[in-house]
């Protein structure tokens, strides 16, 4: 850690606060605690985070509607909502409005890291597709998380990339000119054969085959478009949960 | 002359008088004429009354007779030909009870015993009635006995009537309606004990479903101390990594206690929450495999897998079908330490096994633990059910529901003192998984 990562803790129990910012500040990251959805926008006024762990339930202004006053502010801050209570509607509406991430309490600290870190590195994702929309989903939702994105439109461009770079996750799509998405896994597979690879298909029925084909030689899963941001947001932090079990 | 000659005159007078006696005769015989044609028409009305009257009688359905004050039978309707007791011109002067048993001799005959019990009755010009089996007719007969009203009249040959009703039906009808009213008391007392069980089922829901929202309120709740013990046991450990062994233990326990209490309320929101999936196309086998590296095992078990290859992905949630896993490892571990499978001195031996059937995934988890008895095994997906001394009895029911939101099954056999077999079904991938999955909008 060269610089410093600056985090938020916004909780209105005592015990919570000191306890992730004492963790926090020993890893060496600069904790800044706030009692609730008021002094967590203030603060957020004065400071730049590079990441915020927010309490959804919270007296006064609650963790939802200070998500959506810090974006207004900082657009690119990355917000991790906290509960302990079911993930009802608010919930589901400030995933759609571009949280970075929803922890259930008690908190998986080891996650926690990893978001922070994450911020300021980032996963390294290679997406092979060459359908536009794609790209841009995969842009907004992934830079703002912090993660880099590199996108390619061919299976062949893939190869030489894979083969010059490493990648934390690979998403890969089974429509491909030239190389169909299958040929391209198994190529990667063969450079690579730890790194990740989620397939994408835009037709479940006419790729099912070569899905099936890709799943059985362990592609990780396949995603079927239109994507639902929910289900890539679910599908990364999966990936990086299981990462850090493995790693246990 | 004058004497002998009657004069003109007097010839044409008495022409006269003889044309008048003529004319006299004429009208008498015609006045007799008509008396008879009066006469013959009046016999054939009586005649008509008659026969339309005996027709009337022999048109009922019971047997009419009318008697003589000695009890014999002066007419009877054609009921008696109909119930074959002969002919009905050839009953008169039989007595009643002859008439219904003719080879009867018996004065001890309840027909007649009866009959002659109220005799004396119907003598005086009362009416009786009696209703009996009787065995030639084999039929249940009523019989009704009434005075005649002849005397009235100026009659004095017949006495009573008697009127014989076959009433078996009706017998049968009563018997019938008594059986089922007997019946209709069980029928009630069955009904009774159904309500009685369905109103102790309702309230085991009932009571069940303020236990799952007491539970999921007081869950939550809990959620955030123990989130915060659980960062403070987490700082303790960074900070005290280098201390003695105990200090290390303890942390360790305290963090083993914290996922203990995790898992209870866990399972708590799950059983007091609908089950909702994060589909994803999944592999069994991986999933197996992330649910045995995370459940901790003693030393004494040893775990086999025995994972089929090639097998088709499924859609599933993968981290609520291992918790399902987990949990059916962890019971195995428990039922092959137990006190009860001591005397296995190689320690237990689960296996683990996958396979593709009929459109289905089939992982199978055999033990060889200590068994489930029968009266057990139905009851083991019931909510609180439990026979560990730990545990509230709701990691089974909530396993079951995971597997059944994947529109999987779960089935178990078990043999005491042998082991038991957890056996999972769950859906592989199909076409019209596939295309729906492609249909399927933003959640």
């Amino acid at each position: 850690m060269n610089d410093k990562a600056e985090i938020l803790i916004v909780d209105d129990e005592m015990g919570m606060r000191e306890t992730l910012s004492d963790i926090l500040e020993d890893m060496g990251y600069h904790a800044v605690i706030a009692v609730d959805g008021h002094q967590a926008v203030q603060k957020a006024k004065e400071n730049t985070f590079d990441i915020i762990f927010m309490d959804v339930r919270m007296p006064g202004m609650d963790g939802v509607d200070a998500f959506k006053e810090i974006k207004k502010i900082h657009p690119e801050a990355a917000v991790v909502l906290m509960t302990a209570y079911a993930r009802d509607d608010r919930i589901r509406e400030a995933q759609r409005e571009g949280v970075y991430s929803v922890l259930d309490k008690p908190v998986d600290v080891k996650m926690m890291i990893s978001f922070v870190e994450d911020v300021k590195v980032g996963d390294h994702i290679l997406v092979v597709d060459d359908d536009p929309d794609t790209h841009a989903i995969f842009k907004d939702l992934l830079k703002a998380r912090g993660c880099k994105v590199s996108i390619v439109r061919t299976g062949e461009e893939a190869i030489r990339t894979v083969r010059e770079h490493q990648y934390d996750m690979i998403f890969i799509a089974m429509e491909l000119s030239i190389m169909d998405g299958l040929e391209t896994y198994l190529a990667i597979k063969k450079i690579n054969p730890e790194v990740v690879v989620v397939m994408m298909s835009a037709h479940p029925r006419a790729a099912s085959d070569l899905v099936i084909e890709a799943l059985m030689q362990d592609a990780y899963t396949c995603l079927y478009k239109p994507f639902n941001v929910g289900e890539i947001i679910r599908l990364v932090d999966g990936i990086r949960r299981k990462k850090l079990q493995s790693s246990e | 002359m004058i004497d002998k000659e009657k004069t003109k005159e007097q010839l044409i007078d008495e022409l006269a008088e003889l044309r008048q006696l003529v004319a006299v005769l004429k009208a008498a015989d015609v006045e007799r004429r008509q008396a008879e044609e009066a006469l013959r028409e009046f016999l054939g009305k009586v005649e008509r009354a008659k026969q339309e009257w005996e027709t009337t009688a022999d048109s009922l359905l019971e047997l009419v007779c009318l008697v003589d004050d000695q009890g014999r039978i002066i007419r009877a309707n054609r009921t008696v030909e109909t119930w074959n007791l002969g002919q009905v011109k050839k009953v008169n002067g039989l007595e009643f009870h002859k008439l219904i048993h003719p080879d009867c001799a018996s004065s001890s005959c309840p027909l007649e015993a009866t009959w002659k019990q109220v005799w004396e009755d119907v003598r005086q010009g009362q009416s009786a009635q009696y209703e009996v089996y009787d065995q030639v007719l084999k039929r249940h007969i009523q019989v009704r006995i009434q005075p005649w009203r002849g005397a009235e009249r100026g009659m004095t040959n017949g006495s009573t009537v008697v009127v014989v009703e076959d009433i078996t039906k009706r017998k049968q009808a009563e018997e019938a309606l008594r059986e089922y009213s007997e019946r209709l008391e069980e029928m009630v007392e069955e009904r009774t004990e159904e309500l009685r069980e369905a109103q102790e089922r309702l309230l085991r829901a009932e009571r069940l479903a303020v236990i799952g929202q007491l539970g999921a309120s007081v869950s939550h709740e809990l959620r955030n101390p123990l989130g915060i013990i659980k960062n403070s046991t987490y700082y303790l450990g960074m900070k005290m990594n280098q201390t003695d062994e105990k200090v290390k233990k303890h942390l360790t326990i305290i963090e083993n206690e914290i996922a203990r209490s995790d898992k209870i309320i866990s399972d708590l929101l799950s059983f007091a929450q609908d089950t909702k999936l994060a589909l994803q196309m999944s592999h069994i086998n991986t999933i197996v495999q992330d649910a045995l590296s995370r459940t901790p095992l003693p030393d004494t078990v040893t775990v086999i897998t025995k994972l089929g290859e090639n097998l088709p992905p499924l859609m599933a949630d993968p981290s609520q079908i291992e918790q399902v896993f987990i949990n059916f490892i962890t019971n195995a571990a428990q039922a092959m330490t137990s006190s009860h499978s001591g005397d296995k001195r190689g320690g237990g031996k689960l296996e683990i096994s996958t396979r593709a059937e009929n459109g289905f995934i089939v992982t199978e988890f055999k033990d060889n633990g200590c068994g489930i008895p029968a009266e057990n095994l139905e009851k083991l997906f019931m909510p609180l059910f439990t026979t560990k001394i730990k545990g509230i009895g709701l990691g089974l029911v909530v396993s079951k529901r995971i597997i059944e939101a994947h529109q999987g099954s779960v089935a178990v056999e078990s043999e005491v003192g042998k082991g038991t077999t957890f056996t999972v079904k769950l859906p592989s991938i199909t076409w019209s998984l596939l295309r729906s999955m492609g249909e399927r909008g933003e959640e």
